[in-house]
């Protein structure tokens, strides 16, 4: 029988140490804003980690990063491949150094909300961008985007002026594929790519959410 | 385009419909009295944005514009600009259907080709240096 929960009662740390200390061969997925991540025990060691794009230990750095969603932990699965090799309470101490050293420097907000969009089902890419169009936190360097954003949100920031709008919430933008979500939080641009095939009604709560503290 | 333009305007929650060419003139305008003044500059802006995509990125194929109570939703090719303004209690999805299937009449009908053949050698750039700020040249030019 399958243990299911929700990281709010149960911490991820402590879901990892039950399953390695017992030494189980299992997956534990987790649910999180509509996007799944698993992480595989064997031998009592994580063997393998995926949280989509990531696999591996990237992939097990962000899960751990989650303090809220779903999880569900099956007995006697095997991984489909190994994508880890390290020792599991290392792992821990450097996942959870990761996270604390995210969550104390000066732009520990931005990281914090740039950590939460990347966790949404079909965020490409996010970032936090000046009305300068220069990254302010980023985890790429797309300059021509930034500044493209900064402009676009420039113009319908006028736009909003003139037809006496409150000020914009988010513009969306489909261009090649991408959907390019951008929103203003006080004097700062959100930038946020999705795969175009999601919808903007169904992210819209999700980004929401974020972007205004309420996740 | 004036009947298609109607039927969207007919649609629950929707306040007006505007066409607009690549060239920023306003083909045609169902509902929207009260921004009528307003018109030109908010295209203007609009296009310059949608521009700037074509030229530094990619062509732009949708633009939604939330505000709190008010949602601007376009379509775009590489002639037409289709804005359906709404209330934000509107059903999205059926609004951008209705756009995408009427911007497909639009252009198949005999009256809009005749235009094309018109409009086919204007050209207007939308994001020349004269008509822009201080604060827009210098964002454009870190493009360049």
């Amino acid at each position: 029988m399958a243990l299911v929960g929700n990281l709010k009662d149960l911490k991820l740390p402590n879901l990892i140490q039950l399953n390695c200390m017992e030494k189980n061969e299992s997956k534990l997925t987790i649910e999180h804003s509509g996007k799944y991540g698993s992480i595989y025990f064997q031998n009592g060691q994580i063997v393998h980690a995926e949280f989509d794009p990531d696999i591996g230990k990237e992939a097990l750095f962000r899960l751990l990063g989650l303090d809220d969603g779903k999880f569900k932990v099956e007995i006697a699965v095997r991984p489909p491949i190994v994508s880890i090799t390290d020792n599991w309470s290392n792992l821990m101490l450097e996942g959870l150094h990761q996270f604390d050293t995210l969550h104390s420097s000066d732009t520990a907000k931005e990281k914090k909300i740039i950590s939460m969009l990347l966790n949404v089902k079909g965020v490409k890419r996010a970032a936090f961008v000046t009305m300068d169009g220069d990254p302010l936190y980023a985890a790429f360097d797309d300059r021509e985007s930034f500044r493209s954003a900064a402009f676009s949100i420039y113009e319908i920031d006028r736009i909003s002026r003139l037809l006496h709008l409150d000020e914009v919430k988010l513009i969306s933008l489909v261009i090649n594929k991408i959907r390019v979500v951008l929103s203003k939080i006080g004097q700062d641009i959100t930038y946020i790519e999705f795969d175009a095939r999601h919808q903007l009604d169904t992210i819209l709560p999700y980004v929401e959410r974020i972007l205004t503290g309420d996740a | 385009m004036d009947d298609r333009l109607q039927n969207i305007l007919t649609l629950d929650s929707v306040e007006g419909v505007v066409i607009l060419s690549h060239t920023g003139e306003m083909l045609n305008r169902k509902g929207l009295d009260q921004y009528k003044s307003e018109m030109p500059e908010l295209t203007k802006r609009l296009m310059r944005v949608i521009t700037l995509y074509r030229n530094y990125k990619w062509p732009v194929k949708e633009i939604e514009i939330v505000w709190r109570d008010t949602r601007i939703i376009g379509i775009a090719d590489e002639i037409f600009i289709l804005l359906a303004f709404c209330r934000n209690n509107a059903s999205f999805p059926l609004i951008r259907m209705t756009l995408n299937v009427s911007l497909a009449a639009i252009k198949a009908d005999r009256k809009t080709q005749k235009m094309l053949k018109k409009m086919k050698n204007v050209k207007v750039n939308h994001l020349r240096t004269g008509d822009l700020d201080e604060w827009e040249i210098n964002l454009i030019s870190k493009l360049l």
